[in-house]
């Protein structure tokens, strides 16, 4: 018999790899969601930082990673390096999740926001050091800020639609253990 | 920090190696992409051809729902439509009458001169699969690959005008890099000035017009079509017209209709012969040739 505390957080982990594998589909559809010109959110991403911000149990690295690189190759973009930033920048923000877990909203606005601006700018330079063609930077700061305005929508998403909020203080799970 | 989510302490020291091994594994792989590029790329379309392929049950109706969206969406101004139809197909009765005299002249024309055209040009039609278009890259992935006989690099056209070149072949799939990609580089020919140039993507969906020598020989509506020229590509495809862009740049409209890719040829292109060597001016006798090289080595 599974007891339901493992159940459930390994329910979560399969929702997040449905989600990012949904996110991938949609993208690989020939068809458009968004204008040519202007990038859409980069919601694996998104969904990774809100998750590891509320409940870093349901996103593993090992998941993390598969879910990166995947992306990493069937969107054809440089392989390996997407996922190893991502991955860092996950794990950065995992380590400080309990730094941060009494704050408001704003503040870990704030810190995805940073976060993100040095995956960006990381992404950009290494491109730049290895003399990779990449696409504009103007491109990359256009997708930077929608990806953050998106931010709040797939956190409210996740909270709200998909019950994946930060545990209360004091709060237990089923078998009595602190989250 | 006390750690008392997992509630091993002993157990972080080993996720943290495991973590940062994971993580330079990655960038070795980054590595070996960028150093052995050609290789990784296959290695790629290899798992791509594994992969989209698989999704191809659940693509299909969601392509076709879309469209069909897309297509409920155009009733709400059908009768404009109707009517612009109208106009466009007397345009093209007339069209149509000038092709067919053009035609009759060119097999006349042809016939006296005797020209033999390229029979090897034979072309493989796909099904546009998945389109991974976005505005960083623009690459579309067809239902046909190595099992079809596909090759990199061949020319890749709707059926009008070019769209791109097949790069990255897997057994049942191939992706085409499109003609608006920032990576792809063509050479082609402006018609009626007869110049060379580079067409070269930037993502935007009016290829950029490079290295042309006299800009001033060539007018926005010129025709563009490929030279052929380094043996990329097979010469005389349409490629589209020229167009004025923004800051007085010349650019390409392009002849294929890149809003709705859906099925593609491939023209199957047979290795051409080349000329290598840079040919000696007077050929020398063949019996000369070995005394000569005894006296050099004594």
């Amino acid at each position: 018999m599974i007891n339901p505390v493992t159940l459930q957080r390994w329910l979560y982990r399969l929702l997040f790899v449905a989600i990012c594998g949904a996110v991938i589909f949609g993208r690989l559809l020939p068809v458009h969601f968004t204008h040519r010109q202007i990038p859409g959110p980069d919601l694996v991403m998104l969904f990774t930082f809100a998750w590891v911000l509320r409940r870093p149990d349901y996103v593993p690295f090992p998941v993390v990673a598969l879910v990166l690189i995947a992306t990493d190759i069937l969107f054809s973009r440089a392989v390996g390096l997407g996922a190893g930033l991502g991955l860092v920048a996950v794990e950065f923000l995992r380590s400080r999740e309990s730094l941060w877990r009494d704050l408001p909203v704003t503040a870990e606005f704030a810190m995805v926001a940073l976060v993100l601006l040095m995956y960006t700018l990381g992404t950009a330079a290494i491109h730049g050091i290895f003399v990779v063609d990449q696409p504009p930077f103007g491109k990359r700061l256009l997708q930077l800020t929608i990806t953050l305005i998106s931010y709040p929508l797939v956190v409210a998403l996740s909270r709200y639609g998909l019950g994946v909020s930060k545990p209360a203080p004091g709060e237990v799970d089923a078998l009595g253990h602190r989250l | 920090m006390h750690d008392h989510r997992t509630g091993s302490n002993y157990s972080r020291p080993v996720r943290r190696v495991l973590v940062g091994g994971l993580i330079l594994i990655f960038f070795a792989i980054f590595l070996v992409w960028r150093i052995d590029s050609p290789r990784a790329e296959r290695a790629r379309a290899q798992i791509v051809d594994r992969v989209v392929p698989s999704f191809d049950w659940a693509l299909r109706p969601v392509t076709r729902v879309a469209n069909m969206v897309e297509d409920f969406q155009s009733y709400a101004r059908i009768y404009e439509q109707n009517q612009e139809l109208r106009r466009e197909l007397q345009q093209m009765k007339a069209w149509k009458e000038a092709a067919l005299q053009l035609e009759q002249e060119n097999a006349k024309l042809l016939d006296l001169n005797r020209v033999r055209l390229d029979p090897a040009l034979t072309h493989v039609t796909g099904v546009v699969l998945a389109d991974s278009g976005s505005p960083f890259r623009q690459s579309v992935l067809l239902n046909i690959g190595a099992r079809d006989g596909l090759r990199d690099g061949w020319a890749t056209t709707d059926g009008l005008g070019l769209v791109g070149r097949v790069s990255g072949v897997g057994n049942n799939s191939a992706r085409v890099v499109l003609l608006t990609d920032s990576a792809s580089r063509i050479p082609v020919t402006i018609q009626p000035s007869g110049q060379g140039a580079i067409l070269s993507g930037d993502n935007s969906s009016l290829p950029v017009i490079e290295f042309l020598e006299v800009a001033d020989a060539v007018r926005p509506g010129d025709r563009v079509i490929s030279s052929g020229d380094g043996g990329v590509f097979p010469a005389g495809l349409l490629v589209g017209h020229i167009a004025l862009g923004a800051g007085g740049r010349l650019r390409v409209r392009l002849a294929a209709d890149y809003e709705r890719l859906e099925f593609l040829r491939v023209l199957r292109a047979i290795e051409e012969e080349r000329v290598t060597g840079s040919g000696d001016v007077v050929p020398r006798p063949p019996e000369a040739q070995t005394p000569q090289v005894d006296e050099v080595g004594e």
